[in-house]
């Protein structure tokens, strides 16, 4: 990858407008996805490919590179548009569907406890094309696997699955250009201590926020277990996140927060 | 009929001709409703299923009026009718068994919904997607595009696997690996195999069963999930992988082997190392 044009305006920011001259290639590398956009008359040529290693951490970007770099790419796709921008426009976006983190390790809150602690999800790239945008695709910058979130099998949700080692000290949390952190407060006030197999956040309702040290945030989540039940009422927190107050908001949620409810969040599921 | 021909027969020849003309008409624009009904409801939000049995129903509705209509145009009354029907039914019930078995299978068939317009199921040795559930049969579109017609009758009394009805599915692979390997490396490749695959769920968690010692391997079952619709995709991507990475790691699946025993009381097999004949290419 010609390096020419470097990490665009510094910093982690990937996301903005890009100005793509006809025929040539731009090539962005956000953490495992590589993403390249080709200006074609009456068209756009989106290539991309993930690698295998989902904490990759390189960020990148190169422009008026020749049209080899897109033909090598593993999915290619073409997009007519009539309009004559030569204007490309990335934007992150949190997971399309909820993400079932597992503990790395056993984790428990005890009775009238409560816990807060930072997860990290991978972000979705959002591309987009033209002076009043229209959307081009959406493409993961890593495809978590799918799993099942339910108790029987016959009914359930499908989600993302992810490993966290449920951090609970913001300095231990990694800051990557491609994910995003959210702080989520556990608390138990029931009797019991609470076992935190598997963790359910509802991604597609958390808005995006970005701090000064350039970490990308989501809303908070804040999680109270109900009494003997694995249903805990959920509250996505209001305005900037509380470790990063001063963060500045970037992209509302795919759908409505929905409000306070009560969602089967902590599983104990098919163990 | 003679109800009908005598209240024909007290008609003069233009009230007749008009009674008739106006009795067709009935019919046609009922025909005409009927059609456009069936097609124009706005059902598009309900399940196909149900789309299919609302327009049914309404078609017959609108059809069954327009022709009592006539008939009372005709001035037939309609309690007669409805009697004679009655009666005909019975005798049509008689004549025809098996269609009025399959005509009650299929309301079965409609209440129960073991399988609904949409669903891929498995019936005998047929394996489709249901277009249409019909009164009197079940039409399956098969993989290889063919159409299938089952009788509702049949259907009733076999067993049908609906292979859609739960959100995901399972896919069981036999795989054997030579008696020299070591398990705990085998179920190590494959929960990586698991972990790998996007689309392969990571609950419920892949298994591995030992199924026995085989005749030249031993027998493992490898059980992943996946949504029903990425169910081919994973079967055939699993397939692959465990191939390819059982190649990486070194680890055999053997064919069957076949040890040529001759007892023990007999002396060992001769054998005899020839120089290898000339092709006759080299030759």
């Amino acid at each position: 990858m010609n390096d020419a044009g470097t990490t665009h305006k510094g910093g982690s920011e990937w996301w903005g407008s890009f100005s793509v001259a006809e025929r040539s290639v731009t090539q962005w590398q956000i953490g495992p996805l590589t993403l390249s956009a080709q200006r074609l008359a009456g068209e756009w040529r989106i290539g991309y490919q993930s690698s295998d290693n989902p904490l990759a951490d390189t960020l990148k970007y190169a422009s008026a590179l020749s049209s080899e770099g897109l033909e090598q790419m593993a999915n290619i796709e073409r997009f007519a548009i009539s309009e004559e921008s030569d204007e490309i426009r990335l934007e992150p976006r949190t997971a399309d569907r909820p993400i079932v983190f597992r503990p790395d390790l056993p984790f428990h809150v005890l009775p009238g406890e409560q816990a807060s602690l930072y997860v990290g999800s991978p972000l979705w790239v959002a591309v987009s094309s033209g002076p009043s945008p229209k959307a081009l695709l959406e493409i993961p910058s890593h495809r978590p696997s799918d799993t099942w979130f339910g108790p029987p099998t016959a009914e359930g949700e499908l989600c993302y699955a992810s490993r966290t080692f449920c951090r609970l000290a913001l300095g231990e949390v990694t800051r990557r250009a491609h994910r995003a952190a959210t702080a989520v407060v556990i608390r138990n006030p029931s009797n019991e201590t609470l076992p935190v197999l598997r963790l359910k956040l509802p991604m597609e309702r958390l808005g995006l926020f970005m701090s000064r040290d350039g970490r990308l945030w989501t809303h908070d989540v804040i999680l109270e277990r109900g009494e003997g039940t694995e249903f805990a009422q959920l509250e996505i927190g209001e305005g900037a996140p509380r470790s990063a107050p001063d963060a500045k908001f970037l992209v509302h949620p795919r759908v409505g927060s929905g409000g306070n409810r009560m969602v089967r969040t902590f599983g104990s599921l098919f163990s | 009929m003679e109800w009908l021909i005598d209240s024909i027969r007290n008609m003069t020849w233009n009230e007749q001709v008009q009674k008739f003309a106006f009795a067709a008409v009935i019919i046609l624009l009922g025909i005409v409703a009927s059609r456009v009904l069936r097609r124009r409801l706005p059902l598009e939000r309900l399940h196909p299923q149900h789309q299919l049995i609302i327009r049914r129903f309404t078609g017959y509705l609108v059809l069954g009026i327009a022709f009592a209509w006539a008939l009372q145009q005709l001035g037939v009354s309609l309690g007669v009718v409805l009697g004679a029907a009655g009666l005909l039914t019975v005798a049509i019930g008689f004549a025809a068994q098996t269609s009025v078995s399959n005509l009650i299978s299929g309301l079965f068939l409609m209440v129960e919904q073991p399988f609904v317009v949409g669903d891929v199921i498995k019936v005998a040795d047929a394996t489709g997607e249901v277009i249409s559930i019909d009164l009197l049969s079940v039409r399956l579109r098969t993989f290889d595009n063919l159409l299938v017609r089952i009788p509702n009758e049949s259907m009733i009394k076999s067993n049908v696997t609906n292979l859609t009805y739960f959100p995901i599915r399972r896919f069981d692979m036999q795989v054997g690996v030579a008696y020299k390997e070591d398990l705990s490396k085998v179920g190590k490749v494959l929960m990586e195999i698991a972990d790998n695959n996007p689309i392969c769920l990571q609950e419920p968690k892949p298994l591995i069963i030992f199924s026995g010692f085989g005749d030249s391997a031993i027998n493992l079952q490898f059980s992943v999930w996946a949504m029903k619709e990425n169910f081919l995709e994973l079967r055939n991507s699993t397939q692959n992988a465990v191939k390819r990475s059982f190649e990486q790691h070194g680890i055999e699946i053997p064919f069957p082997h076949r040890t040529l025993y001759a007892g023990s009381v007999t002396e060992p097999l001769p054998v005899r190392i020839t120089a290898a004949e000339r092709s006759p290419i080299q030759s």
